[in-house]
């Protein structure tokens, strides 16, 4: 029994120091709404992209008619330059990207300037302003 | 002294996940205000870093992961010491006196943990605390806003299971006595599935509180964008998998070992497990709907407490008894505690859904009915109404006593009359969602998409006909058709794209279809495996043929082309049972040939002799089953008593099952990801394991 109460006794001290060591150590992570933020930005911009290339693919094998096909792809194109801008606008200069990722921008920055008209009267996303989306 | 032990490493464990739940929860709360504070004061997002004033909240979020880490491994110990005194035959202790026996094959020894209440509770806790910690490990940083609430209520969910624990089903409780052997455990399951079967079932209902967590964490942050559904997606896959796997294991246990003919019966336990799995069906298809078009969003965090509500409230009916099943194994007092669990987790997630609808609207509406996401919001409605006819068949008996003191059963034709359509429209619909675009499929693309899948289910029709007079069948088969051509032809379109796109051959083509797309194709796969399920329970349920027969030794009885001669009655002892057995030989009633040998079988165990265990004699091909069972028999075996069925087609119920597995693995199997700035690399990032446009 006293063997028992000793050993869960060390078990115990272990654990519940373990548990509260934290406490009284310093702030490891900070958290900040600055990195929250790039973070669902990044993710709506991800998003954006992987709908683009859904909506290529769908065209692709015939499930998007051309006249769908063009509209929806301005309206994604769209959201997808805008995020890459206020992320770059907001979060840094622009920074290099891989293969996949210099294609699809070079794409979408020469439309940057083109469109960015065209989004206040487009339906649905591209008409709502971004931190409504 | 051993296994006082390890209740108090339970005791300890308990204490330290109630101060983790806390501090998670109150971490969380810390560092929300300190964000709003900060937010509300700068004014600006870049001036916004919470730094040192949210230090407790950071603080008292770590203790809450080492709380994980330490409950871990505290009911981790305990689970070993279970093991090890169930393996070594520890009769003083009540649990293993009730679920083990000196003669039990080690292999059931092992699995005798979750063959009762106490050890399955345990055993239980043990796979949520391990879950728990995967999920700690895996988004400690990326999600490091979200991750106190979800510490908070996987400690509370670990909290529950504790406290079943230490206070009703004490899986250590002696007896004060050393009895020389155990009681033995339940015949039933002393099954080779019965061994696996149940881990997969608790693997899919453990894993299912990872995404509730990450949706209670999100109405509690108020962090409720994208980037939790896609954070969740994958950990709602994996459970998923576990629990198809578990009820298509749990249906070959019933096929192989209750010995009724069938593999579904409707049966209050087999519903428990179905009912978290329609609801995680539907949320894995309107979770996507989310994550393209940002709607949706009070239906997911719905959707994902309906489906951890169901995990509760199917082990609250499989443990509290209050439904007769084949099946409640374990029976104990723990009932009102689920009962209490269940109301508070329904109240408060309830009340914070409702605090939190402001942050829930939609961003977008769905443009067009004809299009991918119309047909998967269909198939929620569907799901929904599944679910719904499921849970009212389930527990209707019960209200029927509650309300006029007579316990009225609701048997399986009900189910089958009523869910049955409700199937079959989902089959269509399930056929129809891949030929569909997102957002809009104008009318060309939608004859382009239809007029093979359609043909080939139109031409099936006529000769579907031979088969049967009755309608449904041929509806079913032709629908079954109508998916799996809808499939073809998304892999043949797909990988015919892909080569004039790239100019791959077409094997190269079609693997990088698969490598690329994993979640379509991978989706694609589960659908392939889900249409053989739907071929075999067609076939079992319209086309099946079935005979009750005493036969003398040399004696035939023919059925479906099959003749059937019984050879003799053998007797083997095994290790803790007798193996009562007939040797039947089966054959071609018309040409005479020998097709196989089969041996129905009766074991009669050494601790449960009133309790014999039917084991079916089988020869299983792709056209159909040859299966009987052993009723009876005169005492020297001169006659035997035998029911004959031939099902036909029932091995594509296992072959679609391992297809739903596979389908998920492709699913969730890492793709390869586009490159990411390195400003976006170093970003805790949003989608944690989920991260990449091509993944899960």
């Amino acid at each position: 029994m006293w063997v028992t109460i000793a050993l869960i006794s060390v078990l115990g001290i272990a654990a519940v120091g373990y548990v509260i060591l934290p406490l009284f150590g310093r702030a490891r992570t900070v958290v900040s709404a600055e990195g929250e933020e790039l973070a669902d930005l990044i993710t709506r911009k991800e998003v954006a992209l992987e709908a683009i290339r859904e909506l290529e693919f769908d065209h692709g094998v015939g499930k998007i008619e051309a006249a769908d096909f063009e509209r929806f792809n301005r309206i994604l194109r769209l959201r997808a330059i805008r995020l890459i801008e206020r992320i770059e606008a907001d979060f840094g200069e622009p920074d290099e990207l891989g293969p996949d990722g210099v294609q699809l921008d070079e794409q979408l920055e020469s439309e940057v300037y083109s469109r960015r008209r065209v989004e206040d009267v487009l339906p649905n996303e591209g008409g709502s302003s971004l931190p409504e989306e | 002294m051993i296994f006082d032990f390890a209740y108090l490493t339970l005791v300890l464990a308990l204490v330290l996940c109630a101060f983790g739940t806390a501090a998670g929860f109150w971490g969380g709360r810390l560092d929300s205000q300190k964000a709003a504070q900060s937010s509300a004061i700068s004014g600006h997002r870049r001036t916004t870093g919470i730094g040192a004033g949210s230090a407790w909240g950071d603080k008292l979020t770590e203790s809450s992961f080492h709380s994980i880490y330490a409950v871990s491994g505290l009911v981790g110990i305990a689970a070993v010491i279970l093991w090890y005194g169930l393996l070594t035959d520890q009769f003083q202790i009540a649990y293993i006196w009730n679920s083990s026996e000196r003669t039990l094959p080690t292999f059931y020894k092992f699995a005798a943990i979750w063959g009762g209440q106490a050890g399955s509770l345990l055993f239980w806790t043990l796979l949520l605390s391990l879950f728990s910690t995967a999920a700690a490990l895996t988004f400690r940083t990326s999600q490091r806003t979200l991750m106190p609430y979800v510490n908070g209520t996987l400690l509370a969910n670990l909290l529950f299971f504790l406290i079943l624990l230490v206070f009703s089903a004490n899986p250590f409780e002696q007896i004060g006595l050393l009895p020389s052997d155990g009681r033995g455990l339940n015949p039933l399951l002393q099954n080779y599935w019965m061994v696996i079967h149940p881990v997969m079932l608790y693997l899919g209902w453990v894993g299912l509180s990872v995404p509730f967590a990450f949706a209670v964490a999100a109405l509690l942050s108020k962090r409720l964008d994208r980037r939790w559904v896609r954070t969740v997606r994958r950990w709602t896959l994996i459970p998923w998998m576990f629990l198809s796997a578990g009820i298509i294991m749990g249906s070959q246990w019933a096929y192989m070992e209750l010995g009724w003919g069938g593999y579904w019966a409707w049966d209050p336990v087999e519903n428990a497990s179905f009912l978290p799995w329609l609801t995680a069906t539907a949320f894995l298809h309107s979770v996507i709907i989310q994550e393209q078009r940002g709607i949706l969003k009070v239906w997911n965090v719905t959707l994902i407490w309906l489906t951890f509500t169901l995990v509760i409230l199917g082990t609250f009916t499989t443990r509290s008894g209050i439904l007769s099943s084949v099946h409640s194994f374990a029976q104990s007092p723990v009932g009102p505690y689920f009962l209490v669990f269940l109301a508070v987790t329904t109240v408060g997630f309830l009340l914070l859904l409702f605090h939190r609808m402001p942050y829930l609207q939609g961003e977008n509406e769905i443009d067009s009915i004809s299009s991918r996401e119309g047909a998967f919001l269909a198939n929620n409605w569907l799901f929904a109404g599944i679910a719904f006819v499921v849970l009212w068949g389930t527990f209707y008996p019960m209200f029927s006593e509650i309300l006029t003191g007579e316990r009225i059963s609701v048997a399986a034709p009900w189910f089958n009359r009523v869910a049955g359509p409700l199937f079959l429209l989902l089959f269509v619909l399930m056929g129809v969602g891949p030929l569909l675009g997102w957002r809009r499929t104008g009318a060309k693309a939608l004859r382009r998409q239809f007029t093979w899948p359609l043909a080939a289910a139109l031409i099936s029709i006529p000769f579907l006909l031979f088969t049967s007079r009755n309608v449904f069948p041929v509806v079913g088969f032709a629908v079954c058709i109508f998916v799996a051509a809808t499939i073809v032809q998304e892999f043949v379109r797909g990988a015919i794209a892909r080569r004039r796109s790239r100019g791959e051959p077409v094997a190269s083509a079609l693997w990088g279809l698969i490598r690329r797309n994993g979640r379509r194709y991978g989706g694609y796969v589960i659908h392939f495996g889900i249409v053989l399920i739907g071929v075999a329970i067609i076939g079992n349920e319209f086309y099946q043929s079935t005979t009750h027969v005493t036969l003398a030794e040399g004696d035939e009885v023919e059925l479906s082309g099959y003749s059937l001669k019984y050879i003799a009655l053998e007797s083997k002892q095994q290790s803790n049972h007798t193996e009562i057995r007939a040797n039947l030989q089966v054959s071609d009633a018309e040409t005479g040939r020998i097709l196989a040998k089969i041996f129905p079988r009766r074991n009669i165990y050494d601790k449960s002799p009133d309790q014999p265990t039917s084991e079916v004699g089988l020869r299983m091909t792709p056209a159909e089953d040859v299966y009987v069972i052993l009723n009876g028999w005169e005492g020297d075996g001169s006659s035997a008593t035998f029911t004959v069925y031939v099902n036909p087609l029932t091995m594509w119920m296992w072959v679609g099952g391992l297809l739903v597995v596979l389908g998920t693995v492709v699913c969730v199997w890492p793709h390869p990801k586009p490159a990411r700035s390195s400003r976006e690399a170093t970003t805790p990032f949003p989608g944690g394991a989920a991260a990449g446009p091509v993944s899960a």
